[in-house]
């Protein structure tokens, strides 16, 4: 079970064009979104998946955000410091893109993976649970290989994503069917197992 | 393969709160859009949103309460009220909810006079679960979807799968969503996604009218309980889940795929699991933004789905009374097939004043339909692609 797994520091550029075949993309990643293409296209690019293939991901608790709330708030506040309804409408609201909205969306990272991949199968997205992740998968209509992903934003800035591709009898009994973890964790017990085989 | 029916629900919604309330809405016509009150919007350029209400009355919370979360406890509440839930032990029940984007306290954040915390502002939905999880005694698991507008139609087909292939277990699932604040309502506004009506606002939420122009945010919560057959009491069935199908444009971000083959490949694999043809479905209850795009791709899907009688097929959408729950959009409106099936009706679709020429779709406008129903198809559609469509039937032993 091949498992790829990428880390980002804080701040740090994720360049993410470089792996893009469709560069009208790049407007609506966040940073998860930007690592989860990387990460995907680097397996892909290695395996075979086809259009089909189901496609479920994970998205890790978000601990940090950097889609310019404080731009917003900063740009809402009066002169003594208070938030000013007028000034939000008229100043806060236009400090971010309108695109910003889409970049808060918890799918976007699965959408732009299969937008750039041409994945049209069964999906979904979980939140926050390996547990979850493993029993979408493990409930799939399919009995073939699936392709997992997850992604977290850690509270000090740093991205971590993971993809790899699994049948049933690979996860099937993962202890972290029992657990209360997030996806992030579980791909990288996997890829240190991959590692030291 | 086992069936799965559905034997309790518990809503929480814009016509109404509680399964009484919401139906007596569903059959008025009830619209719940009007102007937002629960929190300020002097200044907004625009203020039209479907507020949850409990006897006629907009619920009302302070800006800090996690509204969403509120109404999801009340949907339970009601659930394990009504249902036979606590046949079950609480090791063999499941939690697996759909939720929108995650409950950001932005006042509060913005009044943080020294060092802003972020995290201390937001309520996560997986952390809702916990505590629902923790406060229900489910003690089998618990998770939560995340995918935008189609979040709760996966939690549900999930569930429908899970159950299937896992006896002795009951699934508590449905979905819960409320973008009424500042921030998201304001994000869905500069995108341009808001509806531009200028008339009535119990009519600014027009699906496949020809002047629709753009969606109205709702809010509310809707929870189930799913079983397979062989365990539930015969009389407590509202009725079968018999499919699911779940594909992806891989089109663009902002706009559904126009041909509408992807979505209609969903309702394809969710007949298909049904164990029945396209020729068998009596109905759709469709997603029904109230957006341009929208309809004209649900149209093409409908052609595609339904070639030789897809100008015939009764259909019906919601969001004219409801608005767009985004997250809960699937798990609320579901209970509109619910009730076309135990009444036998299609219920008309209100604000479709103007039949758009383009949409050549049999739209149930004024008056409900009476026919006799078998099977619902019901579709939704994401913001970024995802598409779901599930199949409902009449419980039949």
């Amino acid at each position: 079970m091949k498992v790829v797994f990428e880390s980002h520091d804080t701040g740090a550029p994720i360049p993410v064009q470089e792996y893009l075949k469709n560069k009208k993309l790049a407007k609506y990643f966040n940073r998860e979104a930007a690592a989860a293409v990387i990460c995907a296209t680097k397996l892909i690019r290695e395996s075979s998946v086809g259009a089909e293939t189901p496609f479920y991901y994970e998205t890790g608790r978000m601990e940090f955000e950097d889609l310019g709330l404080d731009r917003i708030t900063d740009a809402s506040l009066d002169e003594q410091g208070n938030f000013s309804q007028r000034l939000f409408i008229e100043k806060g609201t236009k400090a971010v893109m309108p695109l910003t909205q889409f970049k808060a969306l918890y799918n976007m990272p699965l959408s732009l993976v299969s937008i750039e991949h041409g994945l049209i199968g069964d999906n979904a997205v979980i939140y926050a649970s390996a547990r979850g992740l493993l029993i979408q998968a493990l409930h799939a209509p399919v009995e073939k290989k699936i392709l997992l992903g997850c992604g977290k934003v850690h509270r000090d800035g740093r991205v971590e994503s993971a993809f790899t591709l699994a049948n049933k009898e690979e996860i099937v009994n993962s202890p972290f069917l029992g657990s209360d973890g997030e996806g992030i964790e579980m791909f990288r017990s996997w890829y240190i197992g991959e590692a030291r085989k | 393969m086992k069936k799965v029916v559905i034997t309790g629900a518990g809503v929480v919604s814009p016509i109404g709160s509680g399964l009484e309330e919401f139906f007596q809405g569903l059959h008025n016509s009830s619209r719940g859009v009007d102007r937002i009150t629960n929190f300020d919007t002097e200044f907004f350029p625009t203020a039209l949103g479907a507020e949850v209400r409990q006897s006629r009355m907009v619920f009302r919370s302070d800006p800090a309460v996690d509204r969403k979360e509120v109404f999801i406890r009340k949907s339970m509440d009601e659930l394990f009220r009504t249902s036979r839930v606590d046949r079950y032990d609480p090791a063999d029940r499941l939690l697996h909810l759909g939720a929108g984007i995650d409950y950001f306290d932005f006042l509060g954040y913005v009044r943080q006079k020294s060092r802003r915390d972020w995290n201390s502002c937001n309520l996560r939905a997986h952390r809702v679960a916990d505590m629902l999880a923790g406060e229900f005694d489910v003690r089998g698991g618990h998770f939560v979807n995340v995918s935008a507008c189609v979040a709760s139609t996966q939690a549900m087909g999930l569930s429908l799968r899970l159950l299937r292939n896992t006896p002795g277990k009951a699934v508590i699932t449905g979905g819960l969503d409320s973008m009424l604040s500042h921030l998201h309502y304001m994000g869905f506004y500069s995108l341009g996604a808001l509806s531009k009506w200028r008339g009535e606002p119990s009519s600014a939420c027009r699906p496949f009218d020809r002047n629709r122009c753009g969606l109205v945010i709702g809010e509310g919560a809707a929870a189930y309980l799913f079983e397979r057959e062989e365990n539930a009491e015969r009389e407590t069935i509202f009725c079968e889940v018999a499919g699911y199908g779940s594909t992806m444009d891989a089109y663009m971000v902002t706009d559904p795929e126009p041909s509408g083959g992807s979505l209609a490949q969903a309702a394809l694999d969710a007949i298909q699991d049904a164990g029945i043809t396209p020729d068998d479905i009596d109905t759709v209850d469709m997603h029904g933004t109230g957006t341009v795009k929208n309809a004209t791709a649900e149209a093409k899907a409908m052609e595609f789905l339904f070639p030789k009688r897809f100008r015939d097929i009764p259909v019906f959408a919601l969001k004219g009374q409801i608005g767009h729950l985004i997250g809960a959009c699937g798990a609320v409106e579901a209970l509109g097939v619910i009730d076309m099936l135990k009444h036998q009706r299609v219920l008309p679709s209100v604000n479709c004043d103007q039949p758009d020429p383009g949409v050549p779709l049999r739209i149930v406008r004024e008056e409900p339909l009476s026919m006799k129903i078998n099977h619902v198809l019901k579709i939704n559609a994401a913001f970024g692609g995802q598409n779901t469509a599930m199949v409902f039937s009449k419980y039949e032993q």
